[in-house]
C-alpha cells in the first residue's frame, strides 16, 4: 500500500515538475515555489523529495540541468525540458486527465450498480 | 569528450552548492516576509527536510550515473573505432585479402604444428588420473636408452617402495582374435591387475581388469575390449559381454568394454583389447621369476602430494638395494623416473622430443614472425600513403592514443580474420596428416585434432601477432613529426627501415628457392620412382599375410596348411599365380643372412657376404615374374628330405664367382649350417629400397625351410585389391580362427610402404612449404614496393610531370622489385647446393643440382617477383602529378 502511494506521488510529482518547467528554464527553489503556490500549499511535497525527482529526471534525459545566474546574480542550477521531456509531460498530462475524468465520473455516479 | 568533462566534475560540491542555494534563496523569501535572518535561515532549513539525507542520496544518484554514462561512452567510442576500422578496411578489399591469407597462413601453420605438439606433449592421457601417472624405466650398461624391465624388478619396486599409490607392468604384443565376428589381428596391452584402478577408469560396459584378475597362470582368461574396437567389430552390442571369443586360438572371455577415447598408455599404438598378465596363451611362465629377462614397461601414479624428487629419491635407494641384492642382472641399473607426457612417444627417445617440439615450434613461429613482418610492411604501405589523412585526423584533435588505438584495431580485425581463416587451414592441414598411412596393418595413435586447447593458442597468436603487426607502422608513424609532414605533403616516414626490410625480403627469396627446389626434387623422384623397374612385376599383385605360429600349428601341420592354402588360392578366378614368401620387398620385416661360400673366386670377407634373402615356394619366380637366367627354378623335387637347394640373384653370383656360372657352387649361411647348392640364377632385383643398385640376393624352397608365418603372393588378371575378400574367405575355409593382415596390392605397399613413403611426404611438406615460401616472399616483395611506391609518390609525380612515360615508371618500380629477385634467387641456389646434398638418399632419378629444377624454380621466382611488383608499379603509374604535386 504505501509502495503504490510513493509510486502514485513520485510518477505526480514527475509532471508537476515537468509541468512547471514548461513556461521555461527553472532552478530547484523556483520549481518548489511555483508547486506550493500553484496547488495553494494543498499538496505538501518536501524539498528533499524533490531534488531526488530532479536528479533522476535529468538522468533519463528528461530534463538538462546547467548552471547559471540568477537575477540577483547568484549560481544557480537551472533545469530545461528536453523534447524528450516534453513529450512525456504530454503523455502524462493525457493519461493524468483520463483517469482523473474516470476517478471523476466514479465519485460522483448517481446510479447504483445492477 | 563530454565523458570526461562528467567524469572529473565534482559531484559533492554541485550537489552542495544546489540545496545551499534552495535554502539562501527561501530563506531571502522568508526574510522579506518578515522574519528576522536566523529566523529565516533556521525554517528554511526545516521546510528543506533531511538535509544530509537529501546530500546523500544525490550524490549516490549523481555518482552512479555519472560512471554508467562514461561506461557506455567508452565502449561506444570502441564500437565507433571498429565501425571505422572496418569500413576502411572494407575500401581496400586486396589489400585485406593479401593481408588475410598471409595472416591465415601463418598462424595455420603455427595452429597445425601446436596441435601436434599439444597431443603429443602436453595432453595428459585420457583418463581420471591421467595427470598423475609416470614411466619407470631402467637403463644399464647394455643399453643406455631407458627401456623395459624385468618381472622381478617390477615386482620389488611395488612392494618396496611406498611412493606409488599404484605401479603397473604391461607388455604390448599383436594376437590373433576369431569369433562370430571373423578373426583379426588384435593389439593387446598385456597389463597387470592393478592397471585400471591404477588409471582410476571405470567401465563404458560390463567390468575392467580388477585386483586378482593376474593370480596363477591361464587361470582368469578374460578380455576387455576397448571402446573403438567394440564399436568397429562387435557393433557396439552389450550382449558380447559374457561371450567367448579365442585369443590365438584358446577360449577368453569378454568382460567389458573401456570408456570411448581410451586407447591404452603407448605413445604411439592404439590398443584394441587389454589382457591380465599370464591369463592369455602363450603365457609368460618361468620369464616372470626370471630376473634376467626383461621386456616389462612400467606405468604408475605417485601417492598424493608426493613430488617428483622425493620419489625419486626412494626408487633410486631402491634401485642401489636391487643392484646389492642381485648383482648377476641388476649390476650398473639406473632406473628413471618420468611423467608420463614426458615419456612420450617412447621413454627411450622421449628426452629429445621437447627438444625437436621445441625447435619445430621454433621454426614456424619464425615463419608468423615473417609473415607478420610483411603485413606490417605492406600496413606501412597503407599508414604512409594515409600519412596526411592522419596528420589531418590529428590536427583536427584526434590525440596519438586515438590513432594508435586505430591501427591496433585495424590490426585485430586483420588478425581475427587471419585467426578464422588458420583454424580452417589447420583443420585441413590436420586432417591431410591424419590419412597418412604406413601400409601395415598397426593400429597408430594418430589423434591430432583442433580442439579448445589449440583454438586458445590460436587466439593467443592472433592477438600477438595484431600487436607486432601494429606496432611497426605505429614507430615509424610516431618518429615522423605529423606537423612536419602536413607542411611538405605527405613524405615523411623514416628510410632506415627501408634497408633492413629489403634484407628481409631478400631472404624470404632466398629460403623460398632452396625449399621450391626441395619440393621439385622430391616431386621429381616420386614420379621417378613410379617408373622404376625393380626387377619384378609390381602391377596386378596382391600380397596377404598370416602368422600360424601362435595359433598352436606344429610345422608338420603348418607346412599341410600352407600347401594347401597356396593351391586353393591359385584355383581363385580371377588368380592367374599364386605363391608363398616368408618376407616382401620393400616391406618392414626382412632378414640378411651370411653367405659363407665354399670356393670362392673372389676375396670374400671372413664373416662371408650380407645378403638380404627369401624363403619361398616354386611358383614365386613366375607371379612375380623374375626371369631364371641360368639353371632352374624350385620344384616338386627340392622337398623337405632333398639336398638343400638355393637360387641366387646375377649380383650374388658375379660377387663370388666372378667370370664362372654359380650353377652347382656350395655355400652355407651358418658356420656349421646344412651345405646347399645352387641350382638356379636369376635377374637381378631391388629389394630394400626402390632405386637402389642391386646387392647379391638369395632364394630358398619354402618346403626346405618351414616358417610359421607367409605372405601370399598373388598374381591377378583383375585388380588385385578386388581378390582380398576371396582370399580371406579362402584362408576362413581352412582356418576360421586365422586372421589375414597387411593385404593390400603391390602398387599400395610400395606407394604407402617403406619404399615411398618419405619421398611423398617429403614432396607433400616441402610442396606446402615451398606454396608458403613463394606466397610469403611475394606478399613480402609486395609490400615493400608498395611501401616504397607511397613514399615516392611526389618523386615519380614530378618525374611524369616532367614527360617520364608511363613504361618509364612501371620499369622503375618492376626493376628495384627484380633486383632483389636476382638477390635473392643468387643466395637461394647457393644455400640449395649445400642442402640437397643431404636429401640424396630420398632421391632418384633426379641429381640435386638438376639445371632443370634449378632454372625452372629460378624462373617461377622471376615470374612471382613480376607479379609482385606489377600491382605497386601500375599504382605509381597511374601517380597523377597534379595530385602528387599540389601538397607543395
Amino acid at each position: 500500500m504505501a509502495d503504490a502511494e510513493l509510486d502514485l506521488l513520485q510518477g505526480t510529482l514527475d509532471v508537476m515538475i515537468l509541468k512547471s518547467l514548461s513556461w521555461g528554464p527553472m532552478h530547484g527553489f523556483g520549481i518548489a515555489k511555483w508547486i506550493r503556490q500553484t496547488t495553494d500549499g494543498v499538496l505538501q511535497i518536501e524539498d528533499s523529495a524533490l531534488y531526488p525527482a530532479l536528479h533522476r529526471l535529468a538522468h533519463r534525459a528528461l530534463v538538462d540541468a546547467d548552471w547559471a545566474l540568477t537575477e540577483n546574480n547568484r549560481r544557480a542550477k537551472y533545469y530545461t525540458l528536453t523534447t524528450k521531456g516534453r513529450q512525456q509531460l504530454r503523455s502524462r498530462v493525457q493519461a493524468w486527465e483520463k483517469y482523473s475524468a474516470a476517478v471523476a465520473q466514479v465519485v460522483r455516479a448517481t446510479a447504483a450498480p445492477v | 569528450m563530454r565523458a570526461f568533462r562528467f567524469w572529473r566534475r565534482d559531484i559533492g560540491a554541485e550537489v552542495d552548492d544546489e540545496i545551499a542555494f534552495h535554502v539562501d534563496a527561501r530563506a531571502d523569501e522568508l526574510v522579506s516576509s518578515g522574519l528576522s535572518r536566523d529566523e529565516a535561515r533556521a525554517r528554511a532549513i526545516a521546510d528543506f527536510g533531511d538535509v544530509d539525507r537529501a546530500r546523500r542520496m544525490l550524490r549516490h544518484l549523481d555518482e552512479q550515473h555519472a560512471r554508467s554514462t562514461a561506461r557506455r561512452e567508452v565502449f561506444a567510442d570502441l564500437w565507433q573505432d571498429v565501425r571505422v576500422a572496418a569500413r576502411s578496411l572494407a575500401r581496400a578489399p586486396g589489400f585485406v585479402a593479401v593481408v588475410t591469407l598471409t595472416l591465415a597462413l601463418g598462424i595455420g601453420l603455427n595452429t597445425a604444428v601446436y596441435s601436434i605438439v599439444d597431443a603429443y606433449l602436453f595432453r595428459p592421457l585420457p583418463v581420471p588420473f591421467g595427470k598423475e601417472l609416470v614411466v619407470l624405466a631402467q637403463s644399464d650398461p647394455a643399453l643406455s636408452a631407458p627401456h623395459e624391465m624385468s618381472y622381478p624388478n617390477y615386482l620389488d619396486f611395488r612392494r618396496d617402495t611406498a611412493v606409488f599409490s599404484e605401479l603397473s607392468a604391461y607388455t604390448l604384443d599383436e594376437v590373433n582374435v576369431s569369433g562370430s565376428h571373423g578373426a583379426q589381428r588384435v593389439m593387446v596391452q598385456d597389463v597387470t591387475a592393478n592397471f585400471f584402478p591404477m588409471l582410476g577408469l571405470r567401465p563404458a560396459v560390463g567390468r575392467l581388469l580388477q585386483p586378482g584378475d593376474d593370480d596363477g597362470e591361464l587361470a582368469h582368461p578374460y578380455i576387455v575390449l576397448s571402446y573403438a574396437f567394440w564399436q568397429s567389430h562387435f557393433g557396439g552390442d552389450p550382449a558380447a559381454i559374457g561371450d567367448t571369443i579365442r585369443v590365438n586360438n584358446h577360449p577368453v572371455t569378454i568382460i567389458g568394454v573401456t570408456p570411448a577415447g581410451f586407447e591404452g598408455t603407448d605413445g604411439l599404438l592404439a590398443i584394441e583389447a587389454f589382457t591380465a598378465i599370464n591369463q592369455t596363451w602363450p603365457s609368460y611362465g618361468a620369464k616372470l621369476q626370471d630376473r634376467g629377462s626383461g621386456g616389462f614397461n612400467v606405468i604408475g601414479r605417485l601417492r598424493p602430494g608426493l613430488s617428483l624428487g622425493a620419489a625419486r629419491a626412494a626408487v633410486a635407494a631402491k634401485t642401489a638395494t636391487l643392484e646389492r641384492e642381485y648383482p648377476a642382472n641388476n649390476r650398473g641399473i639406473t632406473m628413471h623416473l618420468v611423467p608420463e607426457t614426458r615419456a612420450r612417444p617412447n621413454v627411450a627417445i622421449s628426452e629429445n622430443v621437447p627438444i625437436i617440439a621445441a625447435a619445430f615450434m621454433s621454426l614456424v613461429l619464425l615463419v608468423l614472425v615473417v609473415a607478420s613482418a610483411n603485413v606490417a610492411s605492406l600496413l606501412l604501405a597503407r599508414a604512409t600513403a594515409r600519412l596526411r589523412e592522419q596528420a589531418i585526423r590529428s590536427a583536427l584533435g584526434a590525440s596519438r592514443w586515438r590513432l594508435a588505438r586505430h591501427a591496433v584495431i585495424e590490426c585485430l580485425l586483420l588478425a581475427g580474420a587471419g585467426g578464422a581463416g588458420a583454424l580452417v587451414l589447420a583443420n585441413v592441414a590436420v586432417r591431410a596428416l591424419t590419412t597418412i598411412r604406413i601400409a601395415a596393418d598397426v593400429p597408430l595413435r594418430w589423434r591430432i585434432a583442433v580442439d579448445h586447447r589449440v583454438i586458445a593458442f590460436t587466439l593467443a597468436i592472433v592477438v600477438g601477432t595484431a600487436l607486432l603487426a601494429a606496432i611497426a607502422p605505429l614507430l615509424a608513424t610516431r618518429r615522423t613529426n605529423l606537423t612536419d609532414t602536413l607542411k611538405s605533403g605527405g613524405r615523411g616516414a623514416s628510410g632506415g627501415h627501408q634497408r633492413l626490410r629489403g634484407v628481409l625480403v631478400v631472404s624470404q627469396l632466398a629460403v623460398c628457392v632452396t625449399i621450391v627446389v626441395c619440393a621439385a626434387l622430391f616431386a621429381r623422384s616420386a614420379a621417378n620412382a613410379s617408373r622404376v623397374d625393380p626387377g619384378f612385376r609390381t602391377d596386378h599383385i596382391l600380397i596377404a599375410t598370416a602368422q600360424l605360429g601362435t595359433q598352436g600349428y606344429d610345422s608338420v601341420r603348418g607346412a599341410r596348411f600352407e600347401r594347401e592354402i597356396e593351391r586353393r588360392i591359385a584355383a581363385l578366378p580371377g588368380v592367374r599365380s599364386a605363391a608363398l614368401a616368408r618376407y616382401t620387398p620393400f616391406g618392414y620385416n626382412n632378414d640378411i643372412e651370411s653367405v659363407l661360400p665354399e670356393s670362392p673366386t673372389a676375396p670374400i670377407p671372413e664373416n662371408g657376404i650380407g645378403s638380404f634373402n627369401n624363403v619361398v615356394t616354386p611358383s614365386y619366380f613366375e607371379t612375380m615374374r623374375i626371369p631364371i637366367a641360368e639353371g632352374r627354378g624350385f620344384d616338386e623335387r627340392d622337398n623337405e628330405s632333398a639336398r638343400k637347394v638355393a637360387i641366387v640373384t646375377r649380383a650374388m653370383a658375379r660377387r663370388i664367382w666372378p667370370g664362372q656360372s654359380a650353377l652347382g657352387k656350395r655355400f652355407r649361411i651358418t658356420k656349421d649350417g646344412p651345405v646347399m647348392e645352387i641350382v638356379g640364377v636369376t635377374g637381378d632385383i631391388q629389394y630394400f629400397s626402390l632405386g637402389e643398385t642391386p646387392k647379391p640376393f638369395l632364394f630358398r624352397p619354402y618346403a626346405q625351410w618351414y616358417h610359421s608365418s607367409f605372405t601370399i603372393t598373388i598374381h591377378a588378371s583383375v585388380d588385385p585389391a578386388s581378390l582380398a575378400g576371396a582370399v580371406r574367405a579362402a584362408v576362413a575355409s581352412l582356418d576360421p580362427t586365422l586372421p589375414v593382415f597387411d593385404v593390400r596390392s603391390f602398387d599400395e605397399h610400395i606407394r604407402s610402404g617403406r619404399a615411398l613413403l618419405g619421398t611423398r611426404l617429403g614432396a607433400a611438406f616441402s610442396a606446402a612449404f615451398g606454396g608458403l615460401a613463394l606466397l610469403l616472399a611475394a606478399v613480402g616483395l609486395y609490400g615493400l614496393l608498395s611501401y616504397a611506391v607511397a613514399q615516392r609518390t611526389r618523386e615519380i609525380g614530378i618525374r611524369v610531370a616532367l614527360g617520364a612515360h608511363t613504361s618509364t615508371v612501371v620499369r622503375l618500380v618492376v626493376r628495384q622489385g627484380l633486383t632483389m629477385v636476382a638477390v635473392g634467387a643468387a643466395i637461394g641456389l647457393a644455400i640449395t647446393f649445400g642442402v640437397t646434398r643431404l636429401l640424396t638418399a630420398l632421391l632418384f632419378g633426379v641429381a640435386p643440382r638438376d639445371p632443370v629444377i634449378l632454372g625452372g624454380v629460378v624462373a617461377i621466382l622471376l615470374a612471382v617477383g613480376v607479379v609482385a611488383s606489377m600491382v605497386p608499379a601500375v599504382r605509381a603509374a597511374r601517380v597523377d602529378p597534379l595530385t602528387a604535386l599540389r601538397a607543395e
